[in-house]
């Protein structure tokens, strides 16, 4: 499977207006901290803040591109959400390989979504690869 | 009860979130409704890591049930 426990991998990403309004259109979720700037003033946020399915779509990237990579499926994922992402702002994705188990295919890992001075998001993934029935 | 079996059988419990009472040797996946091909795979890594063993995708493709799984675990065990 060639994976390891410590791979790493860093994604870079931001989030435009357009996708922001595709995402409200697509979810249907119109929440007043997404597309209202003075509520989200209010409720003590600098602008709105980007929507947590955008991120969970650079995860998809991460896991479905990169690592694991493109023969995995997803059988898992949590994250929690720890500070807001505004609209423009570039993140990194940080994700790491924490556990393999070479005969099921079943892959662990954790990630860290970030930006320069704060953290916005940390969580698990799991994905299942395809397996070698002579391994390990 | 083995101390082998006793340990999967609360891997079981956690897992399926009952079932340690009823689990025997003879258990399998037709007797406990959520277990399916994914909770399967859950399953045997759950038991790899309680036993700090790894096992091969063709062991796992002969397990028929948790007394095929006991039996694994302390061949390697033991090996």
């Amino acid at each position: 499977m060639g994976i390891a426990v410590g791979d790493r991998i860093a994604h870079d990403f931001s989030v435009s207006a357009d996708e922001m309004r595709g995402f409200a259109a697509l979810s249907g979720d119109t929440s007043l901290v997404h597309v209202d700037r003075d509520f989200a003033r209010a409720r003590g946020f600098d602008d709105v803040i980007v929507y947590g399915g955008l991120m969970l779509a650079q995860l998809s990237h991460v896991v479905g591109m990169k690592l694991p990579g493109p023969a995995g499926t997803s059988t898992r994922w949590t994250i929690d959400y720890r500070g807001p992402l505004y609209v423009g702002e570039t993140a990194t994705i940080e994700y790491e390989v924490v556990a393999v188990s070479p005969g099921t295919g079943l892959i662990d890992g954790k990630y860290r979504i970030r930006t320069a001075g704060r953290l916005i998001a940390s969580g698990t993934t799991q994905s299942l690869m395809p397996t070698d029935p002579d391994r390990p | 009860m083995s101390e082998t079996l006793t340990k999967i059988a609360d891997v079981i419990a956690d897992l399926f979130d009952d079932h340690a009472d009823t689990v025997t040797r003879e258990t399998s996946a037709a007797d406990i409704e959520d277990w399916d091909s994914l909770a399967n795979i859950q399953l045997v890594v759950m038991v790899e890591r309680q036993f700090g063993i790894q096992f091969a995708t063709s062991e796992i493709q002969g397990f028929r049930n948790v007394g095929d799984l006991v039996d694994a675990v302390d061949r390697k065990r033991t090996a």
